[in-house]
């Protein structure tokens, strides 16, 4: 395991799930879901079918009770076969840690906790707002009604939002609210409506299907939950930096393993003599050898401190806003080092050696939680800190 | 109590929703509207109005999260550096 395993059996059966996963249905489709940008829902349905959507729930609630780093293990392989499958498991399990991270968890949420894998239903989340962009604030507000709550949100963009079970959504606590003053709203199908308004053709990732969105839902006052500032930077923000970071990690060894062939096959031309291209691997196994550690570390720092005080210090958030920045500085420095090894094999679309879907993939990295708003919050931090 | 610093330096670089005025020493100030970016504003400024110095150690949310704990801290700061 390469971000360092924890010797669990059960983690063992995760990654060999993950691989059987990645090798035999999201991969051999992971090109179709690329040229067609659509839903990979062969790999998704597999998720569910080995009940890995309620992996990382507590085994009280039915779960699997997965850690931090099985979870990281599972996205980091299943992004061998289809970084779009791994996106959305990823993405999926940012609200499952959200969700059980929430500060004062009500009956209401333990017993989705229990539907969550009962029924292994699909999370999504529908933060950004047209208008606002991906900021921690909202235009649109939680309006009260008879049986509970009404919300209309003009969503930039909600990932594979038409093929989750439940959408979760921020929004102003009511009307009268500022809009920093933020709650998460857990909006149930069929209690919501979505309404495409914009459409997902992008260089990569193109299956996570991320369209801009109307959203109409209904739901029960239970159903919000008023920890979400708390929350997402405890451990929304973390967390996805994690996960989103397996998933360029995965990108990354499958860049790297294709450059591999390459120089395998030309050191067995002439056997004897080092081929150029040898060295040229071995300096990319350099920075694929610092996104393995700085994740593996990340990962431990994360279960160390995100129950803790040090969990809203300005050092643990200004630590795990590096990791968004090295991991996709690191990933961009890996692919183009595997698209020189490969040469004419990697630059073209019908080899086996292609890196066509994977560089694009891999470019959603600086854009995907923009690095320049990574660096912005830490500038911000570090103007305050008397120490680096 | 070193209310005066604290309230001057929310109403110079806080960026509030509310009058500072308005608000008692116990009011939530993140409630309010104090940012992450405003909280360290607020805080260089009272780094500079006091001559005193916030350790990393008090560099947390909940030590910005009210008038009275923003005093707290700062009574602990002046604490640790006489003794």
């Amino acid at each position: 395991m390469s971000t360092g395993g924890q010797g669990l059996a059960s983690a063992i059966d995760f990654a060999d799930e993950a691989h059987r996963i990645a090798a035999e249905i999201a991969g051999p489709v992971a090109d179709e879901v690329d040229r067609d940008a659509r839903f990979p829902r062969e790999g998704v349905e597999a998720l569910r079918e080995s009940r890995l959507l309620g992996a990382m729930i507590p085994r009280e609630f039915g779960g699997m009770g997965a850690s931090t780093r099985d979870i990281a293990e599972i996205t980091r392989i299943l992004a061998h076969g289809c970084a779009s499958t791994a996106m959305v498991f990823a993405m999926h399990q940012i609200e499952i840690a959200s969700l059980l991270a929430e500060e004062e968890p009500t009956p209401w949420v333990f017993d989705f906790l229990r539907r969550i894998v009962a029924d292994q239903l699909l999370l999504a989340n529908a933060g950004s707002e047209v208008g606002l962009g991906g900021a921690n604030a909202s235009l649109c507000a939680i309006e009260p009604t008879d049986t509970g709550f009404h919300l209309e949100k003009h969503a930039l963009a909600i990932s594979y939002g038409e093929y989750a079970d439940c959408i979760v959504a921020t929004a102003r606590r009511s009307a009268e609210s500022e809009s920093f003053d933020v709650v998460t709203a857990i909006c149930i199908k069929p209690d919501v409506k979505l309404e495409a308004t914009g459409t997902w053709d992008t260089l990569g990732l193109r299956g996570t299907c991320s369209n801009s969105f109307r959203l109409v839902a209904n739901g029960s006052a239970d159903q919000i939950l008023p920890s979400y500032m708390t929350v997402i930077a405890r451990v929304g923000q973390p967390i996805a930096h994690i996960l989103r970071g397996c998933v360029w990690l995965g990108l990354a060894e499958t860049a790297a393993s294709k450059a591999h062939r390459v120089v395998l096959r030309q050191a067995k031309k002439e056997i004897g003599a080092l081929p150029p291209s040898a060295t040229r691997l071995s300096e990319l196994a350099v920075p694929l050898q610092q996104m393995r550690d700085t994740l593996s570390e990340a990962i431990r720092d994360f279960d160390k401190s995100k129950d803790s005080d040090e969990a809203d210090g300005l050092p643990y958030l200004t630590r795990m806003e590096t990791l968004k920045i090295s991991v996709a500085n690191l990933l961009l420095d890996v692919i183009g080092r595997a698209v020189v090894i490969c040469g004419i094999n990697g630059y073209r679309q019908d080899s086996p050696e292609s890196l066509s879907r994977i560089l694009r993939d891999a470019y959603a990295s600086p854009v995907m939680i923009n690095n320049d708003r990574a660096l912005r919050n830490n500038a911000i931090r570090l103007v305050g800190r008397k120490e680096m | 109590m070193h209310e005066e610093a604290i309230r001057n330096a929310l109403a110079a670089h806080g960026r509030l929703a509310v009058e500072v005025p308005t608000l008692t020493n116990d009011d939530d100030l993140y409630a309010a509207g104090l940012t992450s970016h405003a909280t360290i504003n607020v805080m260089l400024a009272l780094e500079d109005a006091l001559d005193i110095e916030f350790p990393e150690r008090l560099l947390r949310k909940a030590t910005f999260g009210t008038i009275g704990s923003i005093d707290g801290a700062i009574v602990e700061i002046l604490h640790s550096v006489s003794s």
